[in-house]
């Protein structure tokens, strides 16, 4: 019988008199034959009511708008139904029960929920030993769980029409154009360093070996979007003295690549913008997992010190970690002892902005820098402006010089125009061009011309008087025909 | 042979227009010894077979950073042949390590092989890329085997770098091929 439209009589609170009235059954009936239904009526105005019309029937017709209470609840016997007929549609029904659902939560969430809700009236006294203390701000009343719960019985469990409401509101709360929301406050984290990792930054954005500084006692969440976008977290405490950051106060960190900053959130943390002055380029970006209480910022205070709320700087212009370092510690490892030959010389490079030669450079002037060798790279490079752009870190190094000249072509006076003496004299050769950046069975691309430039270039780095040349020849010296080797 | 090693005396189809790149290198090897002997050049010598690492140009020829390339962009990964070749792949850290240790301590006019001699086939290759950058993708081999074919092989020996020079491989492909497409990754428009 349940979604039953019945009359029956329903007692008055004296218990003593009845009248004949609407009721919607809700339950049963059970072995006993006993119902459980909800109270009818006429009057609008009612709290917890759902409105009944006719188009809200399955079966009958209603003869004027009725409202279903669903804080009014009464059991009968089935026998005590003076007349049946009328049906309720399983929508509203749903209605009905939805909101039965949704009353219930709240009454559980304000008796299940006290420890969430510190402040709160009907908070719980704190006993030491026996109150349970969240370990970070679970803060949350039974609004939220309502809405929990009305969400879950929709069952539109990703972004819907009230996520996107909430993302209108809370932009508006933080006066910004837009809000976005995500799964979790790790996922906002990894969002928020992403979307500093955006070209439309610019010069301010961050790239792979920039530092960022965060607090010792974050989330892993919190470090783990630093790592994955290739930066260097840097991980820093505040002084209990004065809560200052010390990189704030250490010179060698703002000297070691510095590009982002976690602010330790105290109001007298340094204000970056202060270093932005100092420093130019220096951008600031905020971002934070927790919110300001609302009646906080009401009364006009300050953000609070929220330990959640983590604040972004974003500066350039400044030396940046190579994002290689792991790679060229294990180079140096593995090649402990070997350097003191190259010591103080000059070493002359073709091919050195390739694959091959990014690496040679890179290692060289690993090494160099680690044992103080002293030597010198010049790269030989027909575009050298192109490879300033592509690594603009190595063609910094003061250990690198680079000249104009292809390799097919140039001479030692050519190379010896632009370099200064000593460096001219070169002490040691490698030889690592190549032409073979296409399709070496390209019709397109003259065999002739891979072949003659091959062996040119290597005649053209062999002349003049170094000691040493290091001529990277390959396989295909001998065969990768495999009919030919077995 | 499974492995070629520096004493291996066959050579290129020296009349096929496809041997060019390999000609190129053999004149450039006399070339290297004719200027030892008269003009007493010390030449160091290394012939190096296939790498993978970070600045692998992944648009290019190379089957591995092609690979790679496919696999980040989650579509499919391609495999040009029948995956049935064999190759070796050395870490470009490795790579350094070799050159710098054949340049300064190497014998001259004595060639050395580059190279990793953990050989596995195109198509296993294919397999451990898509284990390794993004299990979601499938792999597409382009072409059937030839039965009764002799699969090719571009796999050295390295004895003579292992033993004179104690070098090795040290970086496994796995890790290899991650730091690769890390690499990749990180990398940025004008970055």
């Amino acid at each position: 019988m349940v979604g039953e439209l019945v009359y029956l009589r329903w007692s008055h609170s004296d218990a003593t008199t009845s009248t004949a009235r609407p009721g919607l059954v809700i339950a049963g009936p059970d072995g006993q034959g006993d119902l459980v239904l909800l109270k009818v009526t006429g009057r609008r105005g009612y709290a917890n009511a759902v409105s009944l019309e006719t188009c809200d029937l399955a079966r009958g017709e209603m003869h004027k708008p009725s409202f279903i209470r669903t804080d009014r609840f009464t059991t009968l016997h089935v026998s005590q139904v003076e007349e049946r007929g009328k049906g309720v549609a399983g929508k509203k029904m749903a209605e009905v029960f939805k909101l039965l659902a949704c009353r219930n939560s709240v009454a559980f969430s304000g008796l299940a929920h006290r420890a969430n809700r510190p402040g709160a009236e009907n908070a719980l006294p704190f006993e030491p030993g026996e109150t349970v203390v969240p370990y970070a701000g679970r803060v949350f009343t039974e609004d939220e769980v309502e809405a929990a719960v009305s969400s879950t019985l929709d069952f539109w469990l990703t972004l819907g029409p009230e996520g996107e409401e909430f993302e209108r509101e809370l932009a508006k709360v933080l006066g910004v154009k837009r809000s976005l929301l995500v799964n979790s406050g790790s996922s906002a984290n990894l969002v928020a360093l992403s979307a500093l990792t955006s070209h439309k930054l610019g010069e301010k954005r961050i790239r792979p070996g920039d530092e960022v500084i965060t607090c010792a006692a974050g989330f892993p969440t919190t470090v783990a979007p630093i790592l994955r976008n290739g930066a260097v977290p840097r991980a820093v405490s505040r002084r209990t003295s004065n809560r200052q950051p010390d990189a704030f106060r250490r010179k060698s960190a703002s000297s070691a690549g510095l590009r982002a900053v976690a602010r330790g959130t105290s109001r007298r943390a340094p204000d970056p913008r202060r270093h932005a002055r100092r420093r130019p380029h220096y951008e600031r970006i905020d971002f934070c997992r927790g919110l300001p209480r609302p009646h906080a910022r009401d009364a006009g205070l300050r953000r609070r010190d929220d330990p959640r709320v983590l604040q972004k700087s974003v500066s350039s212009g400044l030396p940046r970690v190579n994002p290689l370092a792991q790679d060229l510690e294990h180079v140096l490892v593995h090649t402990q002892g070997l350097w003191e030959p190259i010591r103080g010389k000059s070493i002359f490079v073709t091919g050195g902005t390739g694959f091959f030669g990014r690496w040679i450079l890179e290692s060289f002037v690993r090494a160099n820098t680690a044992l103080d060798l002293g030597a010198h790279l010049v790269v030989l490079s027909r575009n050298p402006d192109f490879f300033r752009q592509k690594a603009p870190q190595l063609s910094g190094a003061d250990a690198l010089t680079f000249v104009k000249g292809d390799v097919c072509s140039f001479t030692a006076s050519d190379v010896r125009a632009q370099l200064p003496g000593p460096l001219a004299n070169f002490g040691f050769v490698i030889h690592a061009e190549t032409e073979s950046g296409s399709n070496l069975g390209d019709v397109n691309r003259s065999p002739c011309s891979i072949r003659s430039c091959r062996a040119r270039g290597a005649r053209s780095s062999l002349r003049g008087k170094p000691v040493q040349v290091a001529f990277c020849s390959s396989a295909p010296a001998q065969s990768t025909d495999a009919s030919l080797v077995r | 042979m499974t492995h070629i090693s520096e004493e291996y005396l066959g050579g290129p189809n020296c009349s096929d227009p496809g041997s060019a790149y390999g000609e190129g290198k053999r004149a450039a090897e006399v070339l290297c010894a004719c200027f030892q002997k008269q003009h007493g050049l010390e030449t160091m010598i290394a012939r190096c077979f296939a790498f993978v690492g970070p600045f692998l140009p992944l648009e290019v020829h190379f089957a591995i950073g092609n690979f790679i390339r496919d696999a980040l962009r989650g579509g499919l990964i391609r495999v040009g042949g029948d995956g049935t070749p064999f190759r070796s792949y050395l870490y470009a850290a490795d790579l350094a390590i070799w050159l710098w240790t054949i340049l300064i301590k190497g014998t001259p006019a004595r060639a050395y092989n580059v190279g990793s001699t953990h050989d596995l086939t195109i198509a296993e290759l294919a397999e451990t890329v898509r284990e390794v950058v993004n299990p979601n993708v499938a792999i597409e081999i382009a072409k059937k085997p030839v039965a009764g074919s002799l699969p090719s092989r571009y796999v050295p020996a390295t004895t003579r770098a292992r033993t004179e020079l104690e070098l090795h491989d040290r970086v496994e492909l796995k890790m290899a091929i991650q730091r690769t497409a890390e690499s990749a990754l990180n990398a940025r428009p004008n970055a």
